[in-house]
């Protein structure tokens, strides 16, 4: 096996592994999930979304001694906004570095909710020639698949007050048995 | 010819029960004890072996092998025995359709309501015995023949047999069918609808009933066997009703094995678009091959797909600073020029003007031109896109506009044009 291919496969596995232990808030809504990780990271973590105008990088990642923010762009779909919140809550996952520079675009963006915060370091999407940029990438595409593949799950006893879906679940359904191997 | 299409319905619905039965007891291993599977066995079994025996050719074949002490009984009862089995199945349909119902949904209880069916099917059973018993028929043939009085006890028995089927697939079809109406769309509930479409056919099964005893009363004979016009419904019902009982397994099982293909369509159709996006803005693409890459994933094509979607809304983003302002009014402009805009839904324009947007900003792009004052005029966010599944619908349609549409290739030109004239 080449360098590159062993690295490119040790990647993944990481990826994956912080995909899977993620806990996924159901139904997948993103204010959920940073309510889910500020809780678990014991520090707020603030979706803010960026105006339509704004350039530079199309998402942000900024964490200062209070809080993390997240800054995403209002004007793309509702996926490409959760994949792109996913990507810096990869960051975070990762504990990647960063700079401690806020660019202008983004400054001018995220300022009114970092007034007098001490910025420890910042986080862009941008480019993925740099690793922790790959990183969070893969793993906001690995946790929006497990997201999707889950949403597609039977769910019982939701939204069932008399237990008629489950009964008839019970003997329309796959049994248990294809039921636990059909599903992820 | 009639005879021989009445035998292989007959023998094809027989075929299909049975084998259907089979194949769902055995994928419902760790739950048969569930009295609510047994009906469904229960009834399979006996309407597998009803339909069978009332096949024209199994009616021919007993003919010949002689007769029993009362011209009834034996080898001259196929008739009885038949119509039995399938009295016996719908009771056990009627009892499955009570015993999947919540307690609270049933008069009395579930229980009380499984008591009262089984109550009914056994007198309906011994009723119909006696009457059978009482009419004497000779069976000839595939005929079955009263004298006397026997010719009006014979047709209060088949009225009797008719009142009870037509009463148990009511019962069955209506709970089905309120059921079906209080779940949430999927497998289920099309599983369910399939089951009460099968009992409205059931319903016309039943009316060459009718005929039979139209037949008695005119002639004192009645074909004993199934006809081409009752084994053809009962063929289609038995497949409905089938169909339905195990929609939930071989539903998932056909959406799982499409949809890797579907992907690979949808991944294919938005290749035009993201192959110029990506010749513009290489830094989109996460990895060379993301096909490829994906297979490291449990849904490789899902996620090379998804990868595609994610790298085109990159490249939008992107390009928002070459989106020319204009581009919405320019299509607008071109479907009043041509007479497009009468024609297509809001949606389609809606299509059009993100398509055009693209083609527009990569010919800026390409030029190096800028343009200020409307950085993300190309993208209208779309009603209800909020899943990956819509995404890909509405994307797709973007990347057909973008190679086909020939608004898109009058924003294109003009633009070019545009820039021509205009120096970077």
């Amino acid at each position: 096996m080449r360098q590159g291919d062993h690295e490119d496969a040790e990647l993944w596995r990481r990826c994956r592994e912080i995909a899977e232990a993620l806990p996924l808030p159901k139904p997948f809504e993103m204010p959920a999930l940073a309510a889910t990780l500020a809780r678990m990271r014991g520090r707020p973590l603030e979706l803010v979304p960026l105006p339509g105008r704004s350039r530079g990088p199309c998402g942000i990642l900024a964490s200062t001694d209070r809080a993390d923010y997240i800054g995403y762009p209002s004007d793309t779909s509702v996926l490409h906004q959760q994949h792109i919140l996913l990507h810096e809550v990869g960051h975070l996952l990762c504990g990647h570095t960063g700079t401690t520079a806020l660019g202008s675009a983004a400054s001018e963006a995220l300022m009114p909710h970092l007034s007098g915060e001490l910025i420890r370091r910042v986080l862009g999407r941008s480019a993925y020639s740099d690793r922790q940029e790959r990183e969070a990438e893969l793993i906001a595409s690995l946790v929006l698949q497990r997201a999707r593949h889950r949403a597609r799950t039977p769910s019982t006893g939701v939204g069932d007050p008399d237990g008629r879906v489950t009964r008839l679940g019970s003997v329309f359904g796959p049994a248990p048995r294809l039921r636990a191997a059909g599903h992820e | 010819m009639s005879d021989r299409l009445a035998d292989v319905a007959d023998y094809l619905a027989c075929l299909i029960t049975l084998g259907g039965t089979a194949g769902k007891a055995l994928s419902d291993r760790g739950r048969r004890s569930d009295p609510a599977l047994r009906y469904v066995y229960a009834c399979g079994l006996c309407l597998g072996l009803g339909l069978v025996v009332t096949a024209p050719a199994t009616f021919a074949a007993a003919s010949g092998l002689g007769s029993w002490p009362w011209s009834w009984f034996g080898f001259g009862c196929l008739r009885l025995v038949g119509d039995e089995l399938e009295l016996v199945a719908v009771g056990f349909l009627a009892m499955l359709a009570y015993s999947i119902q919540p307690p609270d949904g049933v008069r009395g209880g579930v229980r009380g309501g499984l008591r009262r069916q089984a109550a009914i099917t056994a007198g309906a059973f011994l009723l119909s015995v006696v009457a059978y018993a009482a009419a004497d028929p000779t069976q000839v043939g595939d005929l079955v023949i009263a004298h006397g009085r026997g010719r009006f006890v014979l047709v209060a028995y088949i009225g009797l047999l008719t009142v009870h089927l037509v009463w148990r697939l009511t019962v069955f079809g209506l709970l089905i069918g309120r059921s079906a109406r209080r779940m949430p769309p999927g497998a289920l509930r099309s599983g369910l609808r399939l089951m009460a479409s099968g009992t409205v056919i059931g319903l016309l099964w039943t009316t060459s009933n009718v005929n039979d005893m139209l037949d008695v009363l005119t002639t004192g004979g009645e074909i004993g066997a199934e006809s081409a016009v009752s084994a053809v419904p009962a063929l289609v019902c038995v497949v409905l009703m089938l169909a339905g009982a195990t929609a939930p397994a071989w539903a998932g099982r056909l959406t799982r094995w499409s949809r890797p293909l579907r992907a690979r369509y949808a991944y294919r159709r938005l290749e035009p678009l993201w192959s110029a996006l990506r010749e513009t803005v290489p830094a989109v693409e996460l990895l060379p091959d993301t096909a490829r890459v994906g297979r490291r994933t449990p849904h490789g094509a899902q996620f090379a797909l998804y990868r595609r979607i994610i790298e085109i809304r990159d490249g939008q983003l992107a390009l928002r600073p070459y989106v020319h302002p204009q581009v919405p009014s320019w299509v607008a402009e071109f479907d009043q020029t041509t007479g497009g805009a009468r024609s297509r839904r809001r949606h389609e324009v809606a299509v059009t003007v993100e398509a055009a947007g693209i083609a527009a900003a990569l010919e800026a792009a390409e030029a190096g031109h800028r343009y200020p004052a409307g950085p993300s005029a190309g993208y209208v966010p779309s009603e209800g896109q909020v899943g990956i599944d819509e995404e890909v619908a509405w994307l797709v349609k973007v990347a057909d506009a973008f190679t086909t549409s020939p608004a898109v290739a009058g924003v294109r030109s003009r633009v070019r044009d545009e820039l021509n004239r205009v120096p970077g």
